[in-house]
């Protein structure tokens, strides 16, 4: 009886380390993200030369909301840690975006998109909401 | 923390990866049969162990006026300050301490400090003081029943029994003081739904990070306590303060502890000190509440509650909360009451309860530790500011909380390797407190449905580490 509960075990545990150095791990649902080959322009251009090309691709993400609801629905987003990515967001009231832990704000006229650009450079996962409405945008996944 | 809040909670861990879920998840299996095949087939842990004494000049210092005074000093001081903070500070979790410190500091921080330190909270609780003020008009008298039989003395109120644990209380009450017996009799269930009230707050309601919010709820939490403690004595907080109950219950895993026989502080088991939790009413329902809230922040925080509850207007997310938070505690407890009582009739609930507890823990150290380490910062980096007047009493204004202070890799170990030590610990616990209430034959059949129960609670746990 002792024997064969061990021997149970054993396999049970050998089984699940075999399946678990086997598998992936299952890619996250993305809202809508593109990836750019050029820089894509800072939205708070001082000067009027345009940054040099750059040969890193800037990850945009795209959302609108539209009242009260998120399109497309808040799920998480991968972003490579260390890169630049690039939140558009097309509110059809005045709101606010709120990036948090990176704790950045951005300010979004209706109707019209706005931009923002944020380097990748705290690994976790970080919530993008709205301030006035109150909604989850997505979730920034940084590692 | 829920959707909704805007300064805390709002950053979580990357998902832990699927192959140190396995290998963690292997372990709980592993673990789990070999203790009921090797280990120990008579009972070790008694309770009540007489432990090694702690050094008379330490006991001194420990039970001295003087050092009890300061500890309630310190706790009206700090309930004085954070009120102040909460009322009368800026309404925003970013720029006000409070929230911070009440969610981190204190919720969070009774875990260590109770687990490491002892029932911290019942030497430093406020209320205990605040109550003790306004009854010494009367004598130390509550307000029912006669004499002051319900908790003069701090840790030696008559109703805190170190010993056997297990042993179901009757009720009965020996000196005749109403009071105390009506205490016996409801035992935990006044924490269980104050412990209830504060989780819904933290995990259903909108917008709980709010200052306003948290001192509303503080205050009125003490106002209810405060009277109930004048009406029933101070003994009201030994079981009965949601707060005071949580951090008693962690403590039983303390490596302090005090001898029941002569009062000495000792260095003991720590496994020993968990065997000798007091069961009392309600004492399922405690655990049970504190295990099945970790367990839904972490499913609050899963993509498919996220796509449920995206676009809700207040009521429906309220509602749609509060009926996951109660399904996940009424899951948590059927697992435990089904599989015990599918053991047999010896494997009463409240002999098996303290087994529950460092699952708990294990939950709690995964969901909780970064949130601990990182937004813990803010409560001293806003602390120099906290009634929004533009001081900087300590040269942190304007310090963004540092992130890269520890690394997700970390994170990821810390909570894998909680739950893993949480399910190893309650399932030692388990095994001990079985082969001592089954008789001989059955010892090992008897022991099945509960480890099972607890590899479903680790597994649980660990999926939901994976599945954020």
């Amino acid at each position: 009886m002792r024997t064969r509960l061990a021997a149970v075990a054993a396999a049970t545990a050998l089984v699940a380390l075999t399946v678990g150095c086997s598998s992936d791990e299952e890619p996250a649902a993305q809202p809508s993200s593109t990836t750019t080959a050029a820089p894509a322009p800072s939205t708070t251009t001082a000067s009027a030369t345009t940054p040099p090309p750059t040969t890193e691709a800037n990850q945009v993400i795209s959302v609108a909301v539209t009242a009260g609801t998120v399109t497309p629905a808040p799920a998480a987003v991968d972003v490579t840690l260390g890169s630049t990515v690039v939140i558009e967001v097309t509110s059809d009231v005045v709101d606010e975006l709120h990036v948090h832990g990176y704790d950045k704000t951005l300010a979004l006229p209706a109707g019209q998109p706005a931009r923002l650009e944020l380097p990748a450079t705290i690994p976790g996962q970080f919530e993008v909401e709205l301030h006035e409405g109150g909604q989850l945008l997505f979730t920034l996944r940084v590692s | 923390m829920p959707v909704l809040a805007h300064g805390i909670g709002g950053r979580s861990d990357l998902p832990i990866p699927v192959w140190l879920a396995m290998y963690a998840g292997a372990m709980a299996v592993l673990v789990s049969f070999f203790a009921v095949v090797a280990f120990w087939p008579r009972p070790k842990l008694t309770g009540d162990a007489p432990g090694r004494a702690l050094p008379a000049a330490l006991q001194r210092v420990a039970d001295a006026t003087a050092t009890r005074v300061a500890l309630r000093v310190f706790g009206v001081a700090a309930l004085a300050v954070f009120l102040g903070a909460a009322w009368f500070g800026p309404d925003r979790s970013a720029d006000n301490p409070a929230p911070t410190w009440f969610y981190v500091w204190f919720w969070v921080g009774l875990v260590p400090a109770s687990i490491l330190l002892g029932p911290v909270w019942r030497l430093v609780n406020p209320l205990r003081a605040i109550t003790a003020v306004l009854l010494a008009a009367r004598g130390g008298r509550p307000l029912y029943g006669g004499r002051d039989g319900a908790g003069g003395r701090d840790g030696a109120d008559g109703l805190e029994a170190d010993g056997r644990g297990g042993e179901k209380d009757d009720g009965r009450d020996a000196d005749g003081s109403s009071a105390e017996a009506w205490l016996r009799r409801v035992g935990y269930w006044p924490a269980v739904a104050g412990l209830f009230a504060f989780v819904w707050l933290e995990l259903v309601s909108v917008g709980p990070d709010s200052p306003r919010t948290v001192a509303l709820f503080v205050t009125v939490y003490c106002l209810v306590n405060v009277a109930a403690g004048v009406v029933f004595g101070v003994g009201w907080f030994t079981r009965c303060d949601g707060f005071e109950a949580y951090s008693s219950l962690l403590a039983r895993l303390s490596p302090f502890g005090r001898r029941a026989a002569d009062g000495r502080l000792i260095l003991r088991n720590p496994l020993d000190g968990l065997a000798g939790l007091p069961a009392a009413p309600g004492l399922v329902a405690l655990v049970c509440v504190v295990l099945g809230s970790t367990a839904f922040d972490g499913l609050s925080r899963t993509a498919p509650w996220r796509r449920l509850v995206n676009g809700a207007e207040p009521l429906r997310y309220v509602s749609l909360g509060t009926i996951g938070i109660v399904a996940s505690i009424a899951a948590v407890a059927a697992i435990f009451l089904g599989a015990l009582w599918s053991s047999g009739p010896e494997m009463r609930p409240s002999a098996f309860a303290h087994t529950l507890v460092p699952i708990g823990v294990g939950y709690t150290v995964a969901h909780y530790f970064s949130l601990a380490v990182f937004q813990g910062q803010a409560g001293y980096l806003l602390a120099g500011d906290p009634f929004g007047r533009g001081w900087d009493l300590f040269g942190t204004d304007g310090v963004p909380i540092d992130y890269l202070v520890v690394s997700t890799s970390l994170i990821a170990l810390v909570q894998v390797g909680a739950i893993i030590a949480g399910h190893i610990v309650g399932v030692i616990a388990a095994h001990d407190r079985a082969v001592a209430v089954l008789p001989r034959h059955t010892a090992r059949r008897g022991q099945y449905p509960l480890l099972v129960a607890m590899v479903l609670y680790t597994s649980m746990g660990i999926g939901l580490l994976v599945g954020t």
